[in-house]
């Protein structure tokens, strides 16, 4: 969702000026605020996610699905019950970048009991069917990542025409009014990045050669108005073009934040969940059509990082450097570039681009040098969005400088500092559901059956972060994995399945839940959820992506020239609405469920959980009224 | 890469010179304490090995340390032997142990014995369990609330010194877990169910748990965890033949201990009591 400050955004100029005063006072800020909150302690496990919806609008008579732009009238009536009564509501609602989407939170954060694992379906549920009930006849809550024919002429409702020469993005095929209206930052993000890259975004996504594709692929721009050839330029020989940040920033994802006990667990699970992100991604892709066309690419996250490239050419290194101070190999949206925590270190094989004032300010405040890198790292980035009333602030108290910069480098983990003001502890984001080179494989069509990963060869049982310096995690097993390499190429199926030789992360966990007290129902739940991930890593059940290919590629109006009609993409979307509802089943994605997810955890969990916890301090407190016995 | 292990097993095999006499002749009781068995590092790399064969890996591992140690010798007199890990932890009072308990015998006298608590307690040095499942043979089919309620009522008695802060059962089903429930002081906090069931629960005992406020776990343990034969045999693989004699695994404990409140699984390990008679020497 993003820093959601109120006020008056500034020009891009105006912006731009003040780019090395926020560099300046965000890192400051975050010195600050790090020496207050670095010891902060949080000895219970808090968790949540962030899933974003689409609205489809659907006219049965011409064969017709559109986006709808309602988000602004929905929102005020989902936030409601939030700004009644904030400490009892079940779900939270927050805007998006576009009009299309709403994106929804549980209202609490799940915890450390077995049980909460059952409720996360069930919080999602709800949040579907409240978006749902606010809608129209004919018109849905979808969750699918890329709307297949978004870009495309009136794909949404209303319709609204494109004007490259005033607006925001520049774009051919992306109008201004599919930006979410009511909060200037979307629309100034959207505009400062142009401005900044003085060039609109350039996104190509290679297309799916199919039997009548031309060769070569090269869409006739000029039909969408001319623009001096800017478009004609930056676009490439057999590929999907697109020009705009709504493109990426305009797809539904899901974001997952986990609550370490300490700054130390955080790093070191921020480096462990990195090697996960492109697996993640390979399982989750859902988005082979792109602006109409299949594409030869099964992800959004290239295209997300083409569209939030504010790197000017210079910067891209197309250019000698004569106004930017460095060449930086990726864009502001990309997968992480090193690792944080001191097991880890030894990882770090690429150079990392960092601004070096910022690095010498980190260390000599005390700041140890692999976090300083990480924090130099992100300060290469301007400010792309500023608010009048919020540029002063005192150094001390406000951490939204820092936010400023962190918050719009979009990277596949992320590293969230603790509010001073709170008892909220550090924290991390798991972006990816939606190492590098595992990025690229992870993209490629079908990568889940076809692709192979760079992946750990041994990896140790899940002992306790107590003592990060877990020795212990990279002790060698055999006198000879000191020459050997740590890694191998495995396919999704051998890293989540296992072989026989590796152990499979699906075997890992059903170990931790085979010794854990769970309930049988949240047992049922899981077995069920691990059973999809099974299946769907072993190529048995298709992704997202395999399916929406297929259906396309066997749809009778389809020409196998990978052009998606509005037809087939209303045939699409509407089969995947009556899918969700229950009313359809597609066994070749989803296996049919019947988990026993619930929005609360049971009754006699949360009583044994209270009586345990009166029971042991009673015994860690013996001073304590014994008399008393603990009740039945 | 097993080829590697299973390698180095037999070397260590051929390297143990064949016992001239038995390490433990004169002992009817035998107890294996793995220790924290998340410290085995080579066996997690094994994959899809059930609980009987982790229970034998770990009780031949540690048999082939206390041979490669060549440190038996205290063990010639001994009637009650225990095999535990030399550099065991000594946790703190303020740990929270779960433990499970699987008794596999068909000798009832068995099941009203208190020495299961004591060992267990005494050999984990913690000042108290949080909770514990009592795991009957054969699910606890074929016994009746009498010969149940001896030991719940051991149980119970711990619970009231606070030694043990909760405790349940295991695959109990409508009649037997209403008996226990109508006859005991403090009632079971849970009854741990098979895997197997865990989607297809009977109407009636979900009904009966939900208004009780009894948490329905789950297990994945079979019925028999360790059978004599395969007991004794891997006892005989690294000791003298008399050694593996007549041994009858009485009952399996398991334990793990787990960070409060982050689900963290700190330690995890096994005690295996077994017990047989000696012919009586003249």
């Amino acid at each position: 969702m993003g820093l959601l400050t109120k006020g008056q955004a500034l020009t891009w100029k105006e912006t731009q000026k003040r780019a090395q005063y926020i560099r300046e006072h965000g890192v400051e800020q975050f010195i600050n605020n790090f020496k207050k909150v670095k010891d902060r302690r949080n000895d219970c496990l808090k968790w949540g996610d962030e899933v974003e919806f689409m609205m489809v609008r659907f006219d049965h008579k011409n064969k017709k699905a559109q986006l709808l732009l309602k988000a602004h009238k929905i929102l005020p009536i989902l936030m409601e019950p939030e700004n009644e009564n904030p400490d009892d509501c079940q779900t939270f609602w927050r805007p998006e970048y576009a009009d299309y989407m709403i994106e929804g939170t549980p209202g609490k954060p799940y915890g450390h009991l077995p049980s909460h694992f059952n409720l996360v379906e069930a919080n999602m549920k709800l949040r579907r069917r409240q978006g749902q009930e606010l809608l129209d006849k004919d018109e849905y809550v979808i969750s699918t990542s890329a709307f297949p024919r978004n870009g495309c002429a009136e794909y949404t409702f209303p319709t609204y025409t494109p004007h490259p020469t005033t607006s925001a993005s520049a774009s051919l095929f992306f109008p201004d009014e599919a930006i979410f209206p009511e909060h200037p930052r979307f629309q100034t993000l959207t505009r400062n990045i142009r401005e900044r890259r003085r060039a609109k975004v350039a996104i190509n996504v290679p297309i799916f050669i199919d039997k009548n594709t031309p060769r070569p692929f090269k869409e006739d721009l000029s039909v969408y108005g001319g623009d001096n050839g800017a478009s004609e330029a930056a676009s490439l020989n057999d590929c999907i073009y697109m020009d705009a940040m709504g493109f990426g920033m305009g797809c539904c994802c899901l974001q997952v934040t986990f609550q370490a006990q300490s700054i130390e667990e955080a790093r070191f699970l921020y480096d462990q969940l990195t090697p996960l992100t492109p697996i993640m991604l390979a399982l989750s892709a859902a988005c082979p059509i792109w602006r109409g066309y299949l594409a030869d690419v099964d992800c959004r996250w290239n295209i997300l990082s083409a569209a939030t490239d504010d790197r000017t050419e210079e910067e891209r290194g197309l250019e000698p450097l004569k106004n930017n101070s460095f060449q930086i190999p990726k864009s502001r949206y990309s997968s992480i570039d090193c690792y944080i925590s001191p097991e880890s270190a030894k990882f770090n094989d690429i150079e990392v681009v960092q601004d070096k004032d910022a690095f010498h300010r980190l260390t000599s405040n005390g700041i140890d040098h692999l976090l300083a890198q990480h924090i130099a790292h992100l300060f290469i980035r301007d400010t792309l969005v500023l608010f009048e009333e919020k540029i002063e602030l005192n150094d001390e108290e406000d951490t939204e400088h820092f936010e400023n910069i962190n918050s719009t480098n979009w990277q596949s983990m992320r590293f969230k500092l603790p509010p001073v003001n709170s008892n909220i502890g550090w924290r991390v984001e798991f972006r990816p559901t939606e190492v590098d080179e595992n990025m690229q494989f992870a993209q490629q069509r079908d990568a889940v059956k076809n692709q192979k990963f760079h992946f750990r060869k041994t990896l140790a049982t899940g002992q306790t972060p107590e003592t990060p310096s877990m020795a212990s995690m990279k002790k060698p097993l055999f006198d000879n994995t000191e020459s050997d390499c740590e890694h191998r190429l495995m396919s999704v199926d051998e890293i989540i399945n296992g072989s026989d030789q590796f152990v499979g992360l699906l075997r890992i966990v059903q170990d931790y839940l085979n010794n854990i007290e769970i309930d049988a129902d949240t047992r049922c739940t899981i077995n069920q959820y691990l059973n999809l991930i099974n299946k769907r890593a072993a190529g048995t059940l298709l992704t997202n992506a395999a399916w929406m290919r297929q259906f396309v590629q066997s749809h009778s109006q389809y020409k196998h020239d990978s052009i998606v009609t509005e037809e087939i993409t209303y045939d699409l979307l509407w089969k995947m609405q009556k899918i969700s509802a229950g009313e359809d089943e597609c066994q070749l994605v989803l296996p049919r469920m019947a988990s026993k997810t619930s929005l609360d955890i049971p009754r006699a969990v949360e009583r044994a959980g209270n009586e345990l916890e009166t029971k042991r301090s009673l015994l860690l407190n013996p001073t304590q009224n014994n008399d008393k016995t603990p009740e039945d | 890469m097993f080829d590697d292990q299973e390698q180095q097993q037999q070397q260590d095999n051929d390297k143990l010179e064949s016992l001239l006499s038995p390490i433990f002749p004169k002992a009817t009781s035998l107890l294996f304490h793995t220790g924290n068995a998340l410290t085995y590092f080579k066996l997690v790399r094994k994959t899809n090995m059930n609980i009987t064969e982790e229970i034998i890996e770990y009780i031949s591992t540690m048999l082939r340390t206390l041979r490669k140690n060549n440190n038996f010798k205290q063990f010639e007199n001994e009637t009650y032997v225990k095999i535990i890990p030399e550099d065991i932890n000594h946790e703190g009072s303020s740990s929270n142990a779960t433990g499970n308990s699987g008794s596999n015998t068909v000798d009832y006298e068995q099941l009203s014995r208190e020495d299961l608590k004591i060992s267990v307690l005494q050999e984990m040095k913690e000042n108290y369990l949080e909770s514990l499942l009592l795991s009957f043979p054969n699910y606890g089919a074929k016994l009746t609330i009498d010969e149940i309620l001896p030991l719940w009522n051991v149980v119970e008695s711990y619970m009231n010194n606070q030694k043990i802060l909760s405790a349940g059962v295991c695959d109990f089903m409508l009649p037997l877990l209403l008996e226990l429930c109508d006859h005991a002081k403090h009632k079971p906090y849970a009854d741990q169910i098979n895997l197997g069931v865990c989607c297809s629960i009977p109407d009636e005992l979900n009904k009966y748990v939900k208004e009780n406020d009894i948490q329905l776990l789950t297990h994945s343990d079979p019925m028999d965890i360790i059978n004599d034969s395969d007991f004794q045999n891997s006892i005989k693989n690294y000791c003298h033949e008399y050694d593996a004699l007549d041994w009858r695994p009485t009952w399996v404990a398991r334990y793990n201990s787990i960070i409060a409140n982050r689900g963290i699984i700190k330690t995890k390990g096994y005690f295996v009591y077994a017990s047989r008679e000696l012919p009586i020497k003249s």
